[in-house]
C-alpha cells in the first residue's frame, strides 16, 4: 500500500453540489478500490498562474488517500476523461504504509481526521458580484446586508493574505536577485 | 604576480533559509513560501545567490516544478 495525493484543478464554474459529487465519486472509488481516503480538502476558487484550458482561474482540490498502485493508474485514467478536471498531479507520499495500522491510528484520531472531509460539502461564501450586487438596494441591505458582507470577508481573506505575502516574499527576491538585470540585459 | 581584478561582491545570505528556520515549511502546495525563491521571472534562484545548502535546494526546486506542473507557480513570466 502507498500513500498518494493528488491535486485536482477543477472547472471553476461548477456548482457546489456538483463538486460534492465529484469528491463523493472518487472517495467511494478510492474505497472501492481497496484504499482509505484520510482527507479531503477543497481550497475554493484560485487563480491559476498561466491558462489552463484557455481558463485564469480554477478550483483546486485535494485528495489524501491510500491505496495500491493499480488505483492510482485507475483514478489517474478518469481523471483524464473527466470534462470537469482542467488538470491534476498526483504525488507519492509514502512507499510501505500497512493499511492495518493506518486505520488504527486514524480510528483514535477520528474526530480530527474526518473533520475535514466534512468542510468540503460546506458550499463556499457565494461569489463576490452577487454579494455587492445585494448590498446598494438598501432595504435589501437591512435584511441580507450583515450575512453576505461577512461572506465576502471571508472570501477576499485568502486572496488577501496571498497578495501580502507576494509583496513580502517580492522584496527578497528583488534583492537575491539583484545580479539578474544585468545578465538578462546582456542576453536580451 | 599581479592580483587578480577585484571581483564584485553582491550582498547575500549566505545561510541556508530552510537549515535556519525549521518551522519553514518546504511543499509545492505552499507557492508563497516558495515565490522567495524565484525571480520576478519566474527561474529558480540559483544557490550561490540564495545561499541555500545543496539538500534543501534539491527539495526546493522539485517543490516549485511541482507547484508550477499545477498551476501555483508561473513557467514564465512574459514581458509586460
Amino acid at each position: 500500500m502507498r500513500r498518494y495525493e493528488s491535486v485536482v484543478i477543477l472547472d471553476p464554474d461548477l456548482p457546489d453540489d456538483e463538486i460534492v459529487d465529484f469528491t463523493d465519486q472518487y472517495s467511494s472509488l478510492i474505497k472501492t478500490g481497496g484504499g482509505e481516503v484520510i482527507k479531503i480538502e477543497d481550497w475554493g476558487p484560485k487563480k491559476l498562474a498561466y491558462l489552463v484550458k484557455k481558463r485564469d482561474k480554477g478550483r483546486y482540490i485535494l485528495f489524501d488517500y491510500v491505496g495500491m498502485p493499480t488505483l492510482i493508474s485507475e483514478i489517474e485514467r478518469r481523471f483524464k476523461i473527466s470534462d470537469a478536471v482542467l488538470k491534476f498531479l498526483s504525488v507519492k507520499l509514502d512507499e510501505d504504509v500497512d493499511l492495518e495500522a493506518f486505520k488504527a491510528a486514524t480510528e483514535e484520531a477520528k474526530p480530527e481526521t474526518q473533520a475535514p472531509t466534512e468542510p468540503v460539502s460546506l458550499p463556499e461564501p457565494a461569489p463576490e458580484e452577487p454579494a455587492e450586487a445585494a448590498a446598494p438596494p438598501e432595504a435589501a441591505a437591512e435584511e441580507t446586508g450583515q450575512q453576505p458582507e461577512e461572506q465576502v470577508a471571508t472570501a477576499n481573506e485568502p486572496v488577501g493574505q496571498a497578495e501580502e505575502a507576494i509583496a513580502e516574499s517580492k522584496e527578497p527576491a528583488e534583492q537575491l536577485s539583484a545580479a539578474e538585470p544585468q545578465k538578462e540585459g546582456e542576453q536580451s | 604576480m599581479s592580483k587578480p581584478p577585484k571581483k564584485r561582491s553582491f550582498p547575500r545570505s549566505k545561510v541556508c533559509r530552510f537549515c535556519a528556520d525549521s518551522s519553514l515549511r518546504m511543499d509545492y502546495k505552499e507557492p508563497n513560501i516558495l515565490r522567495i525563491f524565484i525571480t520576478e521571472r519566474g527561474k529558480i534562484i540559483p544557490r550561490r545567490i540564495s545561499g541555500n545548502c545543496a539538500k534543501h535546494q534539491r527539495q526546493l526546486t522539485t517543490a516549485i516544478k511541482r507547484a508550477r506542473n499545477i498551476a501555483l507557480l508561473p513557467f514564465t513570466v512574459p514581458r509586460r
